[in-house]
């Protein structure tokens, strides 16, 4: 993983706050030591030091309260030479170490994720180390996630191809053969990222729309292995559709969802107006349905007809058979 | 999402002041604000009775020596203020016994800085955190948490390789209002926000004491006492239509912390009437909504699925998003509201 460059604002502060702890706790300690531990260049991290062994306290100690010898630090190792404070690493805040329990206490609900005592246990360190007890101000009910994720677990860590069911954004249901990558959520929602053997490159397949994966014999591909996975789940292509939508802030999640620009509200409505990129118009069909009339289309006339013959469709009270094995 | 580069709110005063260019990227200005921000935190653990604002704007590098004016400085020193509490360094506030305002003085107690007891964490202990971090990398706490990982990551007994590559999990944390409620709940502040039940034109002012959120399926809820009703309720923080939820910061309205029997009261009158809330559908089979509710699993062969459900009208957003895949066969209230709102995308998109 490339390291980062640079951090700024009230980010290079807590850096700053950070360094002075760990290079008062080690007394002495290597910058390429502190730059794997942080994940920053030893640049970034010396300019820290610096900046440190420059600031004036404003008061009687009119000098850094934390100095360094510039040739020491020239060799590459951080140690201070006068410290009239004795600072620590900042415990957590109450808010940081709420929502970092959150993401324990989330990552705990995940089935076959198999280091729930690992996860109690810093839950309790955690619960020690904050300012305030959080009694955990944000936390997850037990939730029903998909069935197939400790499967498809299983076979992201043994390297081995999958096949499955999977309905496409059209309805229909279709066989695939793929290599499996990696498992990603936006709660509530599973996607597993794999490298597809039909259209040979690396997909999002929604866990809700696949059924009876099985694991295969067969060795994941060269090419998944060297594969990079796009950072955004969708990833738009030129031959995309883009769509106008008038959204109450009941379905402002579409935004995220579509990776929109997100513009200012009517002031008066609360009324947004964005436009999204799909695919395929026929997603547009359940998208807007579910919102029973908080997200509208405004165009093209293509895309609102397409939601409106999906909702006409089921009133009609006809079965849709799209999704059935031909 | 849409994404912002991360600038602190002091770094924002600067570029509406004018100061500096506003590319972040490789803006000098960017740097003055950090070195500033760890010049007022020294100066204000290191002064024993802390600092008035008068006595910072003349000692301290950062704030003297420039041409902005007091009202300007004033504004950038609230900034700060604010960053290094976001930061979770508390400064305190000393206001003096006859009230005057121009002698408040601030300090930095040194427990920000001191840890309890000895925390020494291992790699796989940081890789874990890595992991829970990044659930809230599209979040807009995202950079409070990152901060709480540079702080973790200097615990650790060796430096970290190793990391999770087979999972990222997410939350997805849109909703304008839980920023807002998560502090307010730390605060133990009282909230007003307005508040919309489907079906319903306008909304509603709500005040309560906020206790927690809470994740269901995916869905966010604020748990706490309904001030008007002196009970404890939840709503939906997707319901909550105002750009900005009312804090009550004023001591007068502070509330105490829920104990842990009254949450585990509310948790468990949530799973009482999810329980009781039952719905009867019948699944198209090999549709998608046969795949989406593991009907395979959950069916006993048939097409029918008897489920419970925590609010109706959620559930009824789900099956429009199907329909035509599911019938519902009970109960008529929900039946009728994934056909009114099917009608309502109609009569909208005619």
């Amino acid at each position: 993983m490339p390291k980062r460059n640079t951090v700024f604002g009230s980010e290079r502060t807590n850096l700053m706050y950070t360094l002075i702890g760990r290079i008062l706790d080690a007394g002495s300690i290597s910058v390429s030591e502190l730059a794997t531990q942080f994940d920053l260049t030893e640049q970034e991290i010396v300019d820290a030091i610096r900046t440190i062994s420059v600031t004036e306290t404003g008061t009687e100690l009119d000098y850094s309260p934390f100095l360094v010898d510039e040739d020491t630090l020239n060799e590459g190792i951080a140690e201070f030479i006068a410290f009239p404070l004795d600072l620590e690493v900042p415990r957590l805040s109450a808010r940081q170490a709420a929502a970092i329990s959150a993401g324990l206490r989330y990552l705990a609900t995940i089935p076959g994720f198999t280091r729930t005592d690992e996860i109690s246990e810093l839950l309790k360190l955690l619960d020690l180390t904050s300012i305030e007890q959080p009694t955990a101000s944000i936390t997850f009910a037990e939730a029903h996630i998909d069935s197939d994720v400790a499967l498809l677990r299983k076979a992201i860590s043994e390297q081995r191809a999958i096949r499955c069911e999977y309905i496409n954004a059209a309805g229909e249901r279709v066989v695939r053969t793929m290599d499996p990558l990696r498992l990603e959520s936006r709660d509530p929602v599973w996607y597993l990222r794999a490298y597809c053997h039909k259209n040979l490159q690396v997909q999002s397949f929604r866990l809700d729309r696949m059924d009876k994966p099985e694991i295969l014999e067969q060795a994941i591909s060269a090419d998944a292995l060297a594969a990079e996975i796009p950072e955004d789940i969708y990833t738009s292509r030129d031959t995309d559709h883009t769509v106008m939508l008038r959204l109450a802030p009941e379905a402002y999640p579409i935004i995220t969802d579509y990776n929109a620009v997100d513009p200012n509200p009517n002031q008066s409505t609360g009324e947004k107006r964005v436009s999204i990129q799909v695919r395929n118009l026929d997603i547009l069909g359940p998208l807007i349905a579910s919102y029973g009339g908080q997200a509208v289309v405004e165009g093209p006339a293509e895309a609102r007809k397409v939601v409106s013959d999906f909702c006409l469709r089921a009133l009609g009270s006809e079965p849709d058979t799209s999704g059935m094995v031909q | 999402m849409a994404k912002q580069k991360p600038i602190s709110a002091a770094e924002a005063e600067l570029a509406e002041l004018g100061y500096g260019n506003t590319d972040w990227g490789t803006s000098v200005e960017k740097r003055d604000s950090s070195e500033r921000q760890l010049g007022l935190t020294f100066a204000l653990i290191y002064s024993k009775f802390g600092l008035t604002k008068r006595e910072i704007f003349e000692r301290l590098p950062g704030y003297t020596g420039g041409t902005r004016s007091p009202e300007a400085l004033s504004k950038l020193f609230e900034r700060d203020k604010r960053d290094i509490r976001a930061l979770g360094v508390n400064i305190e506030t000393i206001i003096p016994d006859d009230g005057d305002n121009q002698e408040t003085r601030y300090r930095i107690p040194m427990q920000a800085f001191e840890w309890p007891q000895k925390v020494s964490l291992t790699p796989s202990q940081i890789s874990l955190i890595q992991l829970a971090v990044h659930c809230w990398s599209e979040a807009s706490l995202s950079p409070e948490v990152e901060a709480a990982l540079t702080r973790l990551r200097a615990l650790g007994d060796a430096p970290t390789t190793e990391t999770i590559q087979e999972l990222a999990p997410r939350f997805r944390v849109f909703d304008r209002a839980f920023d807002a409620l998560a502090e307010a709940i730390n605060e133990c502040a009282q909230v007003t926000f307005s508040y919309r039940k489907p079906g319903d034109e306008k909304a509603q002012t709500r005040t309560v004491q906020p206790w927690r959120l809470l994740s269901v399926e995916g869905q966010w809820l604020l748990q706490g006492v309904d001030v008007s009703k002196d009970v404890a309720r939840n709503f939906l923080l997707k319901r909550i239509v105002d750009k900005q939820v009312k804090v009550d910061v004023s001591p007068e309205n502070r509330f105490e912390k829920p104990s842990a029997e009254q949450l585990a009261r509310v948790e468990q009158k949530l799973a009482e009437f999810t329980s009781g809330n039952r719905a009867v559908l019948e699944i198209t089979p090999g549709s998608a909504a046969w795949s989406h509710f593991e009907m395979d699993l959950n069916s006993n062969g048939g097409p029918t699925l008897e489920t419970t459900f925590m609010d109706e009208d959620l559930l009824a957003e789900t099956i429009r998003g199907f329909a035509g895949q599911i019938r519902v066969l009970s109960p008529d209230s929900l039946a009728h509201k994934v056909t009114a709102g099917l009608l309502k995308v109609v009569e909208l998109h005619a």
